[in-house]
């Protein structure tokens, strides 16, 4: 067994297992902590911009990974005339950048507002980086090593397959270039980080605001900053 | 809590690990895999089954006085061979890939079998002189056209318009060649419109085809190859390649594209989103 076997064939198992049994006794154990941590109430402008590119970016993406994953003949099969793979691959660069675009400025935010840095930890900088290190190495293969919608399900489909199946056959892997193999180990981070951190949150599907009766939400108090270091007058209201 | 969390993933790891170790096909043992087993799944795609190579492509391994010599071969299979070379009169110069996957005992196996068929087993001393590098003195005559296939249906093979039949993975996935592709092909893999020439002309290229021995493609081809009748068209084809005109691609219209698309969703953002909603305290504010 070497290094390449270890990296892609036991790794995946381990990231695995911590994500599904570390996620579930997190959930029954301290349910609270299932969250995205969201800090919406502290900064919300920048959040806008950042958020809604990197989540819609990132969704659309994984969820193109996920399909060429299910039906890789259907992928093979629209990228036979040229014309729609280069459709097909525009796009995902489009929505790459997006998520790019995003996290970005969700890292320039995470770093300048003084309220969201307050309640920042070192989970989440780790978080950020593997996500950061995931979209970068993304965009290099897709413009560097193209086109990787079509020959991805030659060589990382049966991969992944075979990782599902319980024999894994990692030589899919070794003969391929550093940063796709970068790629591939940051989602095993992204698996392993995600019980421990804020990413947990991808699990929590909102069923219940299809039958709860509807709420506002009021905040009856000057938003604060983190430190008292504001310097505009306060509005009339709160005189 | 934290620490709680910790501990059930770590026994968690340590289960899966066993698990996932345990369920891994054993790796094959060269105990029970003759030499001519490891010849044939990793070398006769090349030199061919009985060893004589094909001319003017693949050098021979029978009667070959550079196979005689057991380092030699090894270190040829470890790292593969990038250098012009003259066998038994012959010029060779198609690169052969490292052969990746065998095991220390199955390596010694197969070059004790290919030191065997290059009649090296009885003989000691070889390296004659007749396995000397060289550069080619004068160009190689021009390879003869291929015989038979059709270029078109070569290139609807090769870009995936027609499937392979036993669904391998399209050439366009990894590679490009020829007039293939506005934006250019695939650069996964080599660009191939030499290849024809490179390895070989037609009875290199489909010996080739037929069994492709590089890391990448064997483990995709193994269990899907391609058909004759597919492997005389796109040899069709690629001998065509040197002669096909391809677009010129100054611009990188992948990136452009993208970057639009970015620009459009950007401003979709601004336009259809309206951006984030006022708290209750700045409508408050407002009025």
């Amino acid at each position: 067994m070497n290094t390449n076997d270890v990296l892609f064939g036991v790794v995946p198992y381990v990231a695995a297992a911590l994500a599904i049994v570390v996620g579930i006794v997190r959930w029954r154990r301290a349910p609270f902590t299932v969250s995205s941590l969201s800090s919406q109430l502290l900064e919300s402008r920048k959040l806008y911009w950042g958020s809604v590119s990197f989540h819609w970016g990132l969704t659309i993406i994984l969820a193109l990974h996920l399909l060429a994953l299910i039906v890789p003949q259907g992928f093979e099969m629209w990228n036979g005339a040229p014309i729609r793979l280069y459709m097909l691959e525009i796009s995902g660069v489009a929505l790459g950048l997006w998520a790019a675009f995003g996290i970005t400025v969700l890292i320039i935010r995470r770093f300048t507002s003084a309220r969201v840095r307050r309640v920042t930890t070192g989970m989440d900088h780790l978080v950020l980086l593997v996500i950061a290190v995931q979209i970068i190495s993304g965009l290099w293969i897709a413009i560097g090593y193209r086109w990787g919608s079509y020959w991805g399900t030659g060589v990382f489909v049966p991969y992944v397959r075979s990782l599902i199946w319980f024999q894994p056959k990692p030589e899919y892997v070794e003969p391929l270039p550093l940063v796709l193999k970068v790629h591939v180990l940051a989602f095993f981070a992204f698996l392993a980080i995600f019980p421990f951190s804020r990413l947990i949150h991808i699990v929590t599907l909102p069923l219940q605001y299809f039958l709860r009766p509807w709420q506002k939400v009021i905040a009856n108090r000057e938003p604060k900053s983190a430190e008292y270091v504001t310097n505009k007058p306060r509005p009339k209201q709160f005189q | 809590m934290r620490s709680a969390f910790l501990l059930v993933g770590l026994v968690a790891m340590s289960v899966l690990v066993a698990v996932a170790t345990g369920t891994s096909p054993p790796p094959i043992e060269a105990q029970g895999v003759s030499g001519a087993d490891l010849y044939v799944a990793n070398c006769a795609a090349c030199h061919q089954v009985n060893g004589e190579g094909v001319p003017g492509a693949f050098p021979p391994l029978a009667d070959n006085p550079r196979a005689t010599d057991a380092d030699y071969v090894a270190t040829v299979v470890t790292d593969g061979l990038d250098e012009t070379i003259e066998v038994l009169g012959e010029i060779y110069s198609s690169p052969m890939a490292p052969i990746t996957g065998l095991s220390d005992s199955e390596l010694d196996v197969l070059v004790e079998y290919v030191v065997e068929i290059a009649g090296g087993a009885d003989e000691s001393g070889a390296g004659d002189g007749n396995g000397d590098i060289v550069e080619p003195e004068t160009p190689t005559a021009p390879l003869e056209p291929p015989t038979a296939g059709g270029i078109d249906a070569g290139y609807d093979l090769f870009i995936g318009q027609n499937r392979l039949d036993e669904r391998g993975a399209s050439c366009a996935s990894c590679h490009t060649a020829g007039e293939v592709g506005n934006l250019g092909g695939s650069s996964l893999g080599p660009d191939l419109t030499d290849a024809y020439e490179l390895l070989g002309g037609q009875a290199g290229l489909s010996a080739w085809l037929a069994n492709p021995p590089s890391p990448t493609m064997t483990p995709i081809y193994s269990d899907r190859p391609l058909t004759q009748d597919e492997i005389t068209d796109l040899v069709a084809f690629l001998a065509d390649a040197p002669n096909q005109d391809r677009p010129s691609t100054n611009v990188d219209w992948l990136v452009i594209g993208g970057l639009v698309g970015l620009i459009v969703l950007l401003v979709g953002m601004a336009v259809v989103w309206r951006g984030p909603r006022k708290t209750y305290v700045e409508t408050l504010r407002s009025k």
